[in-house]
């Protein structure tokens, strides 16, 4: 009887205000902080990436795209990296993420550019996307020019 | 255990204010526990998770703009946009702009370190509650794979305000069984009385049974239990009532009947006693069977008018028509007349004269006659008749030097026509000599004690209150 009070006493007593805890795991941490956006160049034939740390910080997935337009390097070049993009591209816009796809505004026509160049642009979109936080399996990207907008197309590196 | 709680505690009112009392904290301890586990849980996980986001969605903002690896200076710049009062760590740098990262609790670096996760951990920071919530920012590395960066950010957050906002559920709490306790004890308390009420009058009517009032019947209101009992005990009066009445009738009747048959057998027995003097007379010339037969008839003729005379007297008292007649008399002169008119001329007396008391001579006589002729008939002399007087009352002490009664007989000395010797069945006393005896000692207030003397043989003690007598 007794020892029944005192445990209802130490309940009633113990169990009030706020009680310490242990460290406790609760969600999703940020993503973005980068030494520099990841881009997509072909070496050997093959995508391969590069990640450009000259800012020393991720930037804007347009400031990306412009930095793979402009091509690689004299560094990279004499890596073995080059780009499939003909040289006098520059990217007018890259929309936010709406829907599971990302809009990018060229200011060439998209038909014209070869299926290797479209995946340069798509994974290089994709890897900025990814390092600022988003998912990157199933991110789309529209490719939009001086022609009308294609279908959305995927990065064959996120797969 | 029930030797332990003292009587007050053990009636049904107590058991009853108690267990509501019980019932009713408990109760309140529970749904109020319940009520302030819940809110607090919802008040804390409201705040941590609001600045738990808060904090994650500022350094998502910032962390695009944050150099890879991150001099102290970018901490800082950390520190003052998001996380203000708070640490970023990166590695062994840290910022020195809020916090210390000394302050940060180990096991909670350890989680953060192991990165992948926001993690937060509640401390008691003397006295006060605090969050401190942690969290590694990530990239992404070539292969998509998410991997941490190094740098951390660590915030504190005071949770006083949510505590005086869990500490006001608690009050309410308290206040709840500040007001519902009394109140149930009161109600607890009126709904004993409820139950007690027809409890008291069962008992009240058991009394009144028991006292011999049998009309005695309850109120038989509701349809509980305690008017089931109200009934039952109704029942049981209503049958001892109807049984007793029936006894007592029958009884009655017989006494009537004993009565009756005296009252019949006197008128032909005073016919017969007038014979037996002329029988007495002429059974002296009378010889051989004849003689003898006449002298058995005379005698017992005379022994029947005896016993007839005495179920008279027995009936009137039974029948409660005994009167008194009371007059001041000198006891010792009215002892030594009754002993002299019956030719008891051996018996030892000590009779002051000058006892001089109020009662009814003719019974006192009774009493004296049966007293002293019990002791001729059944103990051996030398007899002894002694009055004694005080200022508390009178005491007359007939005395034998017979075998004295027996044990057994004691109890039954008094009883009608009890026989202490069984073998004997006739005897020359009608059988109701002390039960008329004490009867008249009653009558007078006084009683008879039977006994023995310590020397050996039957001693009887009539006792006579001064007041009364």
């Amino acid at each position: 009887m007794r020892w029944c009070a005192l445990l209802v006493l130490v309940l009633v007593l113990g169990g009030c205000g706020i009680q310490p805890t242990d460290p406790v795991f609760a969600g999703e941490p940020p993503v973005g902080a980068a030494p520099g956006p990841i881009l997509f160049f072909v070496r050997d034939g093959h995508l391969d990436p590069v990640v450009r740390a000259e800012n020393g910080r991720l930037g804007s997935p347009a400031d990306a795209l412009t930095a793979l337009l402009n091509g690689p390097t004299p560094a990279e070049s004499a890596a073995g990296y080059y780009s499939a993009i003909p040289l006098p591209a520059a990217a007018v816009s890259v929309s936010p993420i709406r829907l599971g796809e990302v809009t990018v505004a060229l200011s060439l026509a998209p038909a014209a550019l070869s299926p290797t160049a479209i995946d340069q642009v798509v994974c290089t979109v994709v890897a900025v996307e990814a390092q600022l936080g988003a998912g990157a399996r199933g991110l789309g990207v529209r490719l939009t020019g001086i022609d009308a907008s294609g279908p959305p197309r995927y990065c064959p590196a996120a797969r | 255990m029930t030797g332990r709680i003292p009587l007050w505690l053990r009636g049904i009112r107590a058991r009853l204010v108690l267990i509501i009392g019980v019932v009713v904290v408990l109760a309140i301890v529970g749904a109020t526990g319940l009520d302030y586990t819940a809110a607090r849980r919802t008040v804390l996980a409201a705040r941590q998770d609001q600045e738990m986001a808060r904090l994650r969605d500022a350094v998502d903002a910032l962390a695009p703009d944050l150099p890879v690896p991150p001099d102290r200076e970018a901490l800082n710049r950390v520190v003052r946009t998001v996380a203000e009062g708070g640490v970023a760590v990166y590695g062994a740098l840290s910022s020195d702009v809020g916090q210390r990262a000394s302050a940060i609790p180990p096991e909670l670096a350890a989680r953060v370190r192991a990165g992948g996760h926001v993690v937060f951990q509640r401390i008691d920071y003397y006295g006060t509650p605090v969050l401190v919530v942690g969290m590694p920012v990530l990239t992404v590395d070539a292969g998509f794979r998410r991997v941490p960066t190094g740098i951390e950010v660590y915030q504190w957050y005071s949770l006083l305000a949510e505590q005086e906002q869990i500490s006001e559920f608690a009050f309410n709490g308290w206040r709840t069984a500040a007001v519902a306790v009394p109140l149930a004890v009161i109600l607890a308390w009126l709904a004993a009385g409820a139950v007690l009420r027809p409890v008291r009058r069962l008992r009240d009517g058991a009394r009144r049974l028991a006292r011999g009032e049998l009309s005695t019947r309850l109120p038989e209101r509701g349809a509980d239990e305690l008017a089931d009992l109200a009934r039952t005990f109704n029942d049981t009066a209503a049958s001892l009532e109807r049984t007793v009445g029936e006894l007592r009738r029958m009884e009655a009747d017989a006494r009537r009947f004993v009565a009756d048959v005296s009252h019949e057998l006197r008128t032909p027995l005073a016919a017969m006693t007038a014979v037996t003097e002329v029988l007495d007379e002429e059974s002296a010339q009378l010889s051989g069977d004849a003689g003898t037969a006449s002298r058995l008839i005379s005698a017992e003729t005379r022994k029947l008018a005896v016993l007839v005379d005495d179920l008279i007297e027995i009936s009137r008292f039974d029948n409660g028509r005994a009167r008194m007649d009371r007059r001041a008399t000198d006891l010792g002169e009215l002892i030594a007349a009754a002993l002299r008119t019956r030719h008891w001329d051996d018996v030892d007396t000590d009779l002051p004269r000058g006892t001089v008391a109020e009662v009814d001579p003719r019974r006192f006589d009774v009493i004296i006659a049966n007293l002293v002729g019990n002791a001729l008939r059944h103990g051996a002399p030398p007899i002894r008749v002694q009055l004694t007087a005080d200022g508390t009352g009178i005491a007359v002490e007939v005395t034998d030097h017979g075998p004295g009664l027996p044990a057994d007989v004691l109890p039954h000395v008094f009883a009608r026509f009890y026989k202490a010797d069984t073998a004997r069945t006739r005897s020359e006393g009608s059988g109701l000599g002390l039960a008329i005896a004490e009867r008249n000692a009653e009558l007078h207030g006084g009683v008879i004690e039977a006994g023995n003397r310590p020397g050996g043989g039957a001693r009887f003690v009539l006792r006579l209150p001064r007041g009364a007598a």
